[in-house]
């Protein structure tokens, strides 16, 4: 890679167009709200913003999508301090301890930790991306099929595994996608699969609305069940918000250990923010001089989730950008965004436009620089956030959902795509299947597909191509272990070992 | 035993075969490709094999779980009737015009959501214009305006 361009290649692209700074404050205002409030996730936040950038340029877009992105994930410690409800999935641990102190009258506090950290995490993050993905991309060049095609199964066995609940529901999830992306034209001889005639089918469905309908529509069919939850106005005094520098000198080891170890996480396909912060919060209680005291409300804990949760975003998007695997759910409708604009992440992409692979690097950067300044600088207004209604919010999702899957290609089929997938969303998350693999499933359908038949052209329909290569077969004894983990853990211990449940999903 | 989860898995096996008798029909391809099994319908039956296997994996655990769960209760008609709207929504878009259309759907699913419908008719207004000047005006989406 020719060095120093991957950082200023983007540069004209960002700063050369007023438009897309804009865009990034407003996406990242979006996010921290989205974020903030419980029931809203990051994923639904970016899937609902996708068809808004459709007509802009792909630099203009990701402006939106990436600030949006860092924002909510960071915007959901503020449902967690200030509600003791996570505002997304990836928060849960920053209630342990950021409502406590919220309780001791502490809020600010707790806010200006958790941004601070955010931040930090998210920076560390990016550095991360901006030396790994170019040598990941580089290296990837060399892979053949087999190693795409064992990358895809490595990610669809991480999300099932790490899917709350039963795997085995993972694993239906993700075949149920693979299984709907084959619908439409295949690639050999161009015959339109599981059509039914119908002209729209013949392209296949489009990813989008099927990732609005099973992270934006679904969610508010299930909002719709409950009308009263609405919040009042947290009376919380939030108090000096911005942390001194003592505390943060105090905070950084705790800061630096749990950036690591969520981009670590964040860059295994398939594992999201959530998992990361669990994960910190679990090795900070135990590394840590105050572990014994953690939950009653330390700033410690908040640190280690929050900047855990956030340097998840860089990690997800290093085998999203260098391999063209999502990193987690957000990353996988960042995919489908992309496409909108006829770009395909994968190394090529660092061949073909390293400009705007070098402004998504900047795009990211300046997100965590935003919600920094908003976080700090915003802080007074979140207590209002109790104070949105749901009621009205759960119509406007739905009118901003439908016309959303329309504006893509300006087809009513499209919203019919959103209402049905938003249905089967419902469904699968009421049998407690989580929707997320089946997302993956549906990025990832073509290249498993693809990957597969010609490894198997390659090597005269013979399936142990996939083993018999180096790295390929690394891979596929990755997955396979990870997918045999829990019974082997059960054949060694003699008993069973329970999976993370009840955790909510992802979505 | 798990009420939903055998149900769930009754459901994926029925999809399974419905998916696997569609296939039998499909063409084969002429290529060489074709003489190795490789047709279009090649990677839909693996994926639907695994599914079929794991359907069954999952109606045996049903079958073992003694936890005894309430499956799944709908606890309101709400989500229903969203769904009707939006279905309401579709199927008169195209003649009746986005305006129109998306402020009625707005209108109907504030009221559901037990709003005064008063307060949720000028919600409707306001909330369509919200839309149609984000959509139409700044981002140029065009969007249906039916056949007056």
């Amino acid at each position: 890679m020719n060095g120093f361009g991957l950082y200023t290649e983007g540069f004209k692209l960002v700063f050369g167009d007023p438009q897309v700074l804009l865009l990034l404050v407003v996406g990242s205002i979006c996010g921290i709200v989205i974020g903030a409030l419980p029931g809203l996730t990051a994923v639904m936040a970016v899937a609902i913003m996708t068809p808004l950038t459709y007509t802009i340029s792909p630099q203009a877009a990701m402006a939106l999508l990436l600030g949006a992105y860092t924002a909510a994930v960071f915007g959901g410690s503020i449902g967690a301090i200030l509600l003791k409800i996570p505002g997304t999935p990836a928060a849960v641990m920053t209630v342990l301890d950021g409502y406590p102190m919220n309780e001791r009258g502490e809020a600010g506090r707790a806010i200006g930790i958790a941004t601070v950290s955010s931040f930090i995490g998210g920076l560390f993050s990016v550095v991360v991306l901006t030396l790994f993905s170019p040598i990941i991309a580089e290296m990837a060049l060399k892979f053949g099929p087999q190693e795409y095609f064992a990358l895809a199964i490595l990610g669809l066995s991480v999300i099932a595994y790490i899917s709350p609940g039963s795997m085995v529901k993972g694993f239906i999830s993700g075949a149920l996608g693979l299984l709907i992306s084959t619908i439409g034209m295949e690639s050999s001889i161009g015959f339109g699969r599981y059509t039914f005639g119908s002209i729209d089918l013949l392209t296949g469905v489009q990813m989008v609305p099927v990732m609005i309908g099973m992270f934006g529509f679904s969610e508010m069919l299930s909002m719709s069940e409950q009308i009263n939850i609405e919040i009042k106005r947290v009376s919380s005094k939030l108090g000096r918000i911005l942390p001194t520098f003592k505390e943060l000198r105090d905070l950084m080891p705790t800061i630096s250990r749990q950036s690591v170890v969520g981009v670590i996480v964040g860059a295994i396909p398939a594992a999201g923010a959530t998992i990361a912060s669990i994960l910190s919060y679990g090795l900070e209680k135990r590394i840590s001089k105050r572990g014994n005291e953690f939950g009653t409300g330390v700033p410690e804990g908040i640190a280690a989730a929050e900047s855990s949760n956030n340097a998840c975003t860089g990690g997800a998007m290093i085998p999203m950008l260098s391999l063209g695997i999502p990193g987690d759910a957000v990353t996988a409708v960042l995919i489908g965004a992309l496409m909108l604009h006829g770009l395909t992440p994968g190394p090529m992409l660092f061949q073909e436009h390293l400009d705007v692979v070098s402004s998504i690097f900047i795009l990211i950067l300046l997100g965590n620089v935003a919600f920094l300044i908003f976080g700090i600088g915003a802080a007074k207004v979140f207590p209002y956030i109790g104070l949105i209604p749901y009621k009205y919010l759960t119509s406007m999702l739905l009118a901003l959902t439908t016309v959303g899957a329309f504006a893509i290609r300006n087809s009513v089929f499209d919203v019919g795509v959103l209402l049905v997938s938003g249905v089967i969303g419902y469904f699968l998350v009421k049998c407690k299947v989580p929707v997320a693999p089946l997302i993956l499933g549906l990025v990832l359908g073509d290249i498993v597909e693809n990957n597969l038949i010609r490894s198997l052209i390659l090597s005269d329909g013979n399936w142990f191509t996939f083993f018999s290569r180096p790295i390929s077969g690394f891979i596929m004894v990755v997955s396979i272990l990870i997918t045999a983990s829990p019974y082997l853990a059960q054949l060694f211990t003699g008993k069973a070992v329970r999976k993370t449940e009840n955790i909510e999903d992802e979505v | 035993m798990k009420k939903s989860d055998l149900v769930l898995g009754l459901v994926i096996i029925l999809l399974c075969g419905l998916a696997f008798g569609a296939t039998l029909s499909w063409p084969a391809s002429s290529s060489v490709v074709g003489a190795r099994g490789l047709d279009p319908s090649f990677f839909p039956r693996v994926v639907i094999i695994m599914l079929l296997l794991l359907a069954l994996l999952l109606i045996w655990g049903s079958r073992k779980s003694t936890s005894e769960e309430k499956g799944f209760t709908l606890p309101s008609i709400r989500p229903f009737l969203v769904v009707l709207t939006t279905a309401g929504y579709i199927a008169f878009v195209k003649q009746a015009g986005f305006l129109i259309t998306n402020a009625l759907m707005l209108f109907v699913v504030t009221v559901i959501m037990g709003v005064k419908s008063s307060r949720a008719l000028v919600f409707s207004v306001i909330g369509t214009l919200v839309v149609y000047v984000l959509f139409r005006k700044i981002l140029m989406v065009p969007l249906p305006m039916g056949n007056w």
